[in-house]
């Protein structure tokens, strides 16, 4: 070994090497010609020791992050009784003469009234209405949405071209566009169609352009090192993947404006649905037939919810939704 | 197994690596080491093919281009796939490999990978499950899967306690005997560095100002004399360049 230190002057920078000659004949270092023998043992590591230590690597993380897929029983059983406490509450009120039935009709009456109108058939037709209204639409315009918005993630010119137009667009209220639908497309099913399709459409989008736009520059370059290359590829095997949690949370926001809309438009420009139900029954003080209408909203958006919630966690199984506090 | 011939890279008017220059032989540990800034991830960076540069970078005979997987990366946050398993993070390279093998030795290599990395047992697991010392040995299995010449490791342990870099650590020596790869780490640790490599290069200013062999034989210990000489050098060089940067002699 060459003890003290080898000057090489190359170029415009003097490399200093010490520990022995290495350097070519053209003055670039390279490797030595001969390394010592390592020792051929197992468990070479830091001071000699073996790396077969008694002490375990601590393998799990244990902290407040909950699995998204358990469903704890005490959870649901306060969900239960906290419904249950407020539909007693509802009805004693209504009993107890403290709101006015004429106003607000009981649960009570609201049962005798589903009753009624399920045995007649109109609330199944009604219904059947809406709900084709609200999938339909919401299919067409949460498709197009998702798609759309990651072209405008991953495109600089389109992003360039629509963003504008798309700020001022969701910003009107797709309650201001009824008229206007009716105007375009008439009363039909189209109108009604196209109506839902554009309420889904704008926050499906932003939430999806904002979810494409976050997913982690290290996660692409580790995909990048592994040949996952090209904007196909990137997008199939990383970006749709990452952002599905994102992506399924804004559809469920989506099918609760859907089914928001539906209803106003049902009252405006349509003889069946349960918009009209809810609508027409009000004009006769059809109090109960009004709060079954109401009721029924209601349990189609927690029933959609909790379909793509169920979705969101069948298809996104990695994807922990944490608890702050 | 690796030539770098005047490899310079800029950002705009910064010239962060200048007209570099070395050889890395085949099955060598080299380490870069250097202070923050000094260009150490972006050479890796350069030479893994995600950032462009001026001059010329070979790996095994093979120019590397941007753009062109050359090496395998292994990087300090692990940028492992949340939505992926264990045993789907290691396999996810396979799916983009030119030479397509048989499945079943598609699965051989995974399985073996696997069991080289004590993973078996938590194949199933998501990254979020995991500590960190696992999933970083989750990174190299999915590093090695491609069969890659050189492994480029950007300081793959900084985020990890004293104990569990101790231990990866060994287990890296125990790869790079096993696998015969050229590997090259960049550091902050002056004592993982003479630890682990044949070389330290230090880099400095976005120059190679000095190559430290370590011609100690493995197992090395801190106990040593001649080891605990090496870090003080590095050390005192690194120190000694930094005040040089300070003062503004350079």
């Amino acid at each position: 070994m060459i003890g003290g230190a080898v000057a090489c002057v190359r170029g415009e920078h003097a490399l200093i090497e010490r520990g022995g000659a290495a350097v070519t004949e053209n003055g670039r270092v390279g490797p030595r010609a001969k390394r010592p023998a390592d020792a051929d043992q197992e468990g070479t590591g830091f001071g000699g020791q073996s790396d077969r230590t008694p002490i375990a690597e601590p393998a799990l993380r244990r902290g407040v992050i909950r699995s998204s897929l358990r469903w704890p029983s005490g959870r649901l059983l306060r969900r239960m009784v906290a419904l249950a406490c407020l539909i007693t509450t509802w009805q004693l009120l209504v009993v107890t003469g403290v709101l006015n039935p004429l106003f607000v009709a009981s649960p009570g009456a609201v049962i005798t009234e589903f009753r009624t109108l399920w045995s007649s058939g109109v609330y199944q037709e009604d219904l059947g209405t809406s709900l084709r209204r609200v999938v339909v639409g919401f299919i067409v315009g949460g498709g197009a949405a998702v798609i759309c918005g990651y072209v405008l993630a991953s495109s600089p010119l389109a992003e360039d071209i629509f963003d504008w137009p798309v700020q001022a667009a969701r910003s009107i209220s797709p309650l201001a566009l009824v008229p206007l639908t009716v105007l375009w497309l008439g009363t039909g099913e189209l109108q009604k169609y196209v109506l839902i399709g554009i309420t889904v459409f704008f926050p499906v989008l932003i939430a999806v352009h904002g979810a494409v736009r976050s997913v982690p520059e290290e996660i692409l370059r580790g995909a990048r090192t592994l040949n996952c290359q090209g904007r196909w590829r990137t997008f199939r095997y990383v970006v749709i993947p990452i952002s599905a949690p994102a992506i399924f949370n804004a559809l469920r926001i989506g099918i609760a404006m859907a089914l928001l809309v539906i209803v106003a438009a049902e009252m405006i420009g349509a003889d069946n649905g349960i918009g009209y139900l809810i609508l027409n029954s009000g004009q006769v003080f059809d109090t109960p037939a009004v709060f079954v209408g109401i009721v029924s909203v209601a349990v189609l958006g927690t029933l959609f919810d909790r379909i793509l919630l169920l979705a969101k966690r069948r298809f996104c199984r990695w994807h922990v939704e944490t608890v702050v506090g | 197994m690796l030539e770098v011939r005047d490899l310079t890279k800029r950002f705009g008017d910064n010239v962060v690596l200048d007209r570099l220059n070395f050889d890395i032989g085949n099955n060598e540990f080299v380490s870069i080491v250097g202070h923050s800034g000094c260009g150490k991830s972006t050479l890796l960076n350069c030479l893994a093919g995600l950032e462009s540069f001026e001059g010329s970078a070979s790996v095994a005979g093979q120019q590397v281009v941007p753009g062109r997987v050359s090496c395998g990366v292994v990087f300090q946050d692990y940028a492992l796939f949340p939505w992926l398993t264990v045993e789907q993070n290691v396999r996810f390279g396979l799916r983009f490999t030119v030479t397509r093998n048989s499945r079943r030795e598609m699965s051989e290599r995974v399985e073996a990978l696997l069991a080289m990395m004590d993973l078996s047992d938590f194949r199933g697991l998501y990254p979020r499950q995991l500590s960190g010392g696992m999933r970083q040995r989750v990174a190299i299995a999915r590093s090695l899967i491609i069969d890659p010449p050189v492994l480029l490791m950007d300081e793959p342990f900084a985020s990890l306690d004293a104990l569990t870099r101790r231990r990866l650590g060994s287990e890296l020596l125990n790869i790079w005997k096993t696998t015969k790869k050229v590997i090259i780490l960049v550091t902050h640790s002056a004592s993982e560095a003479v630890l682990l490599s044949d070389r330290v290069m230090i880099l400095h200013g976005g120059r190679v100002r000095h190559v430290e062999h370590i011609d100690v034989p493995r197992p090395r210990t801190l106990s040593q004399k001649i080891i605990g000489e090496k870090i003080d050098f590095v050390e005192r060089t690194l120190a000694d360049l930094q005040t040089e940067k300070k003062s503004g002699l350079e």
